[in-house]
């Protein structure tokens, strides 16, 4: 029985062993990725503390939307797309406060829509974040709203395995081996399909104060960052975004500029035909002064 | 509760430490203990079933101390069909009530009848087909007088519902598992650690190989009909491993597990992919369930003695019940025919019994003639496989035309996946068998530590914890 008690602690040692060592390995290539395979892990691993003239975040509906490169080119401006999928306010936040301990940033824009009323973090756009939980600011914003986080904080590897179909070896393996699309034309991610169905979005955000956008307003005022919420173009939009209009600073309402059918891949998304159209009205309108 | 759970991986240590240091001298209570935690097990899932199990128990239990005092040979029929029929019957009510309620009503809407048999909205108790089956092995013993009927009701309703292997086999035979409640078990601590390393051996292949091919599988069954021709064909090959990993997994952690407490269950499978013919894949796949159906359906129905023609149906019979024990759907019908057709010709033949030693017995590669057998071998079984995970007879047929149509290329998936991308895992566990093909599981022998370690590195690294499947015999 010794001998058999010996042999299994010997297991667990190994084990708990691995798990220490894979954790340290795969958060260290998450901090200083080859190639990012996010857009957190692209912030996380910027060293230049340069100046950006301008970022912009907020979910797929931000990334497939504005391409930072007519932008650059046109206004010899420095600026990057910073949207990632299913963002919600809180990661918008996240994401801010990240690039403000990375770099300083003159103005950034929020693309802001239904998702405005969401409060926690988003059960897909929050794994991006799981590499660094272990940062006091996104740990202590987590925890909040799961008992989970506290356990993909303090087990070793645990966060790695359970969200391993996304940060997990393959994600790893391709860190290292694969050119990633994040962040190429300044992160913003071309779509090349033509919308077939569609079916009209009535989306009514309501007005009701979100906490983390507050939070984003402050930061911003805080940093004398000048700061724009915008709504990205939607194909056939039926809804209502006044309330947007009431609670936000700045904000400007693009939901019905672009109108012609190919330029979407999808009722709430443009395609890389509608993001140079709509690029240059964002240019326009934000950036006439600038404009030679 | 699943062998690849948190919950059993809680369970299992509570009740080792009770078994051997809290009622390791008392056999009885030591049966008790698992017994209670068999029936806990069991209930995890659903308690209400346990009634099922604990009546199956007892009718059988009842009916082996019959069999005892009675010498009339009537007498001792009617209690074996008795038996015969309460057990088979909750099995054909649980299991395939609504199949045959669809089957009629199908075949009279062929002849033009307006006639519906209204289905039952019955839910499929979890290992039906196992522990029927193993509690009618020792009915139909005690009738042949193979074994003696016991009066140790503990040691038989333990031995009905052993947690180990309650749900998904090895189904075991009262001639090898009851005696072994009836004797003192004594800790052997290298039965143990062999145990242990069956049982990671068993995760491996659940966790790394099945759940990963689960993946690409599920997501090229489903949408067959985008996909090129190589594209299909990875499908089968990774159902094949899937199914494989998945079912051999099991019964490694069951007897890697029963091994813990000093149990030894009957071998399950015997690398059967190694198999250079049909007949070395049935004598290597599932050797529970075929040898059972050898022992109580083929040789009472005659065997291989009498005509050709009766040995044919004999085996025709086996395989297509065999198929439908899996499951009440015209799929695994199939799949038993089309296996049935693959090994006739060798039974014509008289070559079914060719391969009974190891491949590459005294080498460490195999010959030409070996490699084309085991690659024919394999082919002819992956093939039939895509009626094993076809949803319909029609699904299947649809897959094996796109997969016929000869396109090119592999696809990217709907899982954002390229189609080859787990081919190198297939690979590991090729080479890991292999190399251990003359042992009963690749955890012993040479370099076990180096296994042990790669192996909980791989369960690790790239155990697919995200998409954790059910095992797949749970079903049946």
């Amino acid at each position: 029985m010794k001998r058999f008690f010996k042999i299994v602690s010997f297991y667990i040692l190994i084990t708990i062993l691995l798990l220490f060592l894979l954790e340290s390995l795969f958060t260290y290539s998450y901090y200083h990725p080859k190639n990012p395979r996010s857009k957190v892990s692209w912030i996380m691993s910027m060293t230049d503390k340069d100046t950006l003239d301008y970022a912009l975040f907020g979910s797929s509906r931000c990334i497939h939307t504005i391409n930072p490169t007519i932008i650059n080119k046109e206004l010899g401006t420095n600026g990057l797309n910073l949207a990632y999928q299913a963002s919600n306010p809180l990661e918008v936040k996240l994401s801010l406060k990240t690039l403000l301990k990375k770099k300083r940033v003159k103005r950034i824009f929020v693309q802001v829509d239904y998702s405005y009323n969401q409060h926690g973090p988003h059960p897909l756009a929050e794994i991006a974040w799981m590499p660094f939980i272990k940062e006091d600011y996104i740990y202590n914003e987590l925890k909040t709203y799961d008992d989970k986080y506290t356990y993909l904080k303090r087990i070793p590897f645990y966060r790695y395995m359970k969200y391993d179909s996304k940060i997990g070896f393959r994600d790893l393996f391709f860190n290292y081996t694969k050119k990633s699309a994040v962040n190429e034309h300044y992160g913003y991610a071309p779509k090349y399909t033509v919308m077939k169905k569609y079916k009209a979005n009535t989306s009514k955000p309501k007005a009701i104060e979100n906490p983390h956008i507050k939070e984003v307003i402050d930061i911003c005022k805080e940093y004398g960052i000048k700061l724009d919420f915008f709504t990205a173009p939607m194909y056939l939009f039926q809804g209502d975004n006044s309330a947007l209009r009431d609670m936000l600073p700045n904000y400007k309402d693009f939901t019905t500029v672009i109108k012609d059918k190919k330029k979407y891949q999808d009722n709430t998304h443009i395609n890389d035909e509608g993001a140079k159209e709509f690029t240059k009205i964002f240019m326009n309108h934000y950036f006439s002064d600038s404009i030679k | 509760m699943l062998f690849n759970s948190i919950d059993f991986a809680l369970f299992l240590p509570i009740v080792f430490v009770l078994y051997w240091f809290v009622t390791q001298k008392n056999l009885k209570l030591q049966n008790i203990l698992l017994l209670v935690a068999s029936y806990v097990f069991y209930g995890w899932w659903d308690w209400r079933f346990l009634s099922l199990i604990i009546f199956s128990s007892t009718v059988d239990y009842l009916i082996g101390i019959q069999l005892s005092k009675t010498t009339k040979s009537n007498n001792r029929k009617w209690l074996l069909f008795t038996s015969l029929f309460i057990n088979l019957g909750f099995l054909g009510f649980f299991k395939y009530f609504n199949f045959f309620a669809q089957s009629f009503t199908d075949a009279f809407t062929l002849l033009g009848q307006d006639f519906e048999l209204s289905r039952l909205n019955i839910i499929l108790p979890v290992g039906i087909s196992f522990y029927t089956f193993q509690t009618l092995s020792y009915t139909i013993d005690v009738y042949r007088k193979k074994i003696e009927p016991t009066k140790n009701p503990i040691a038989f309703f333990a031995f009905v519902s052993f947690f180990p292997q309650l749900v998904a086999g090895p189904i075991e035979r009262a001639t090898n598992l009851l005696p072994q409640f009836y004797k003192k078990r004594i800790f052997k601590s290298n039965q143990a650690i062999d145990g242990l390393q069956q049982i990671l051996w068993g995760l491996f292949k659940k966790i790394v190989i099945a759940d990963n091919c689960a993946q690409y599988a599920n997501d090229i069954f489903s949408n067959y009909d985008v996909y090129s021709s190589p594209t299909l064909i990875m499908g089968v090959i990774y159902f094949s491993f899937q199914i494989y990993g998945d079912f051999s997994g099991y019964s490694d952690i069951a007897i890697g597990t029963s091994k813990l407490f000093g149990f030894k269950l009957m071998t399950n499978f015997r690398y059967p992919y190694f198999s250079r013919d049909i007949a070395e894949f049935w004598r290597r796949w599932h050797i529970s369930l075929s040898t059972w159906f050898r022992d109580y359906l083929y040789i009472p129905l005659g065997g291989s003695r009498g005509s050709k023609w009766n040995v044919l149906r004999n085996t025709i019979i086996v395989f297509v019940v065999s198929g439908f024990w899996h499951g009440a759907n015209w799929t695994f019908i199939a799949w038993g025919a089309l296996n049935a057709i693959y090994f006739i010709p060798l039974l014509l033949a008289k070559k079914n019994r060719v391969h009974l030693d190891n491949i590459a017995e005294n080498s460490i590669l195999p010959s030409l003639k070996e490699t084309l057998g085991m690659l024919w071998t394999f082919t002819l079984i992956a093939l039939a496989w895509v009626f094993f995970r076809a949803e319909t007879i029609s699904h299947a047929f649809d897959y094996l035309v796109h997969l016929f149509n000869f396109s090119v290329g592999f696809d990217r998936l709907e899982i954002k996946r390229y189609a080859f991308e787990i081919l190198p895992l297939i690979l590991i566990l090729f080479g890991f068998e292999w190399f251990s093909r003359k042992d009963e599981h690749p955890m012993q022998k040479k370099y076990v530590w180096l296994k042990t370690f790669v192996i909980i590195f791989m369960l690790l690294l790239l155990g697919n914890y995200s998409n954790m499947q059910e095992f797949i015999y749970f079903q049946f």
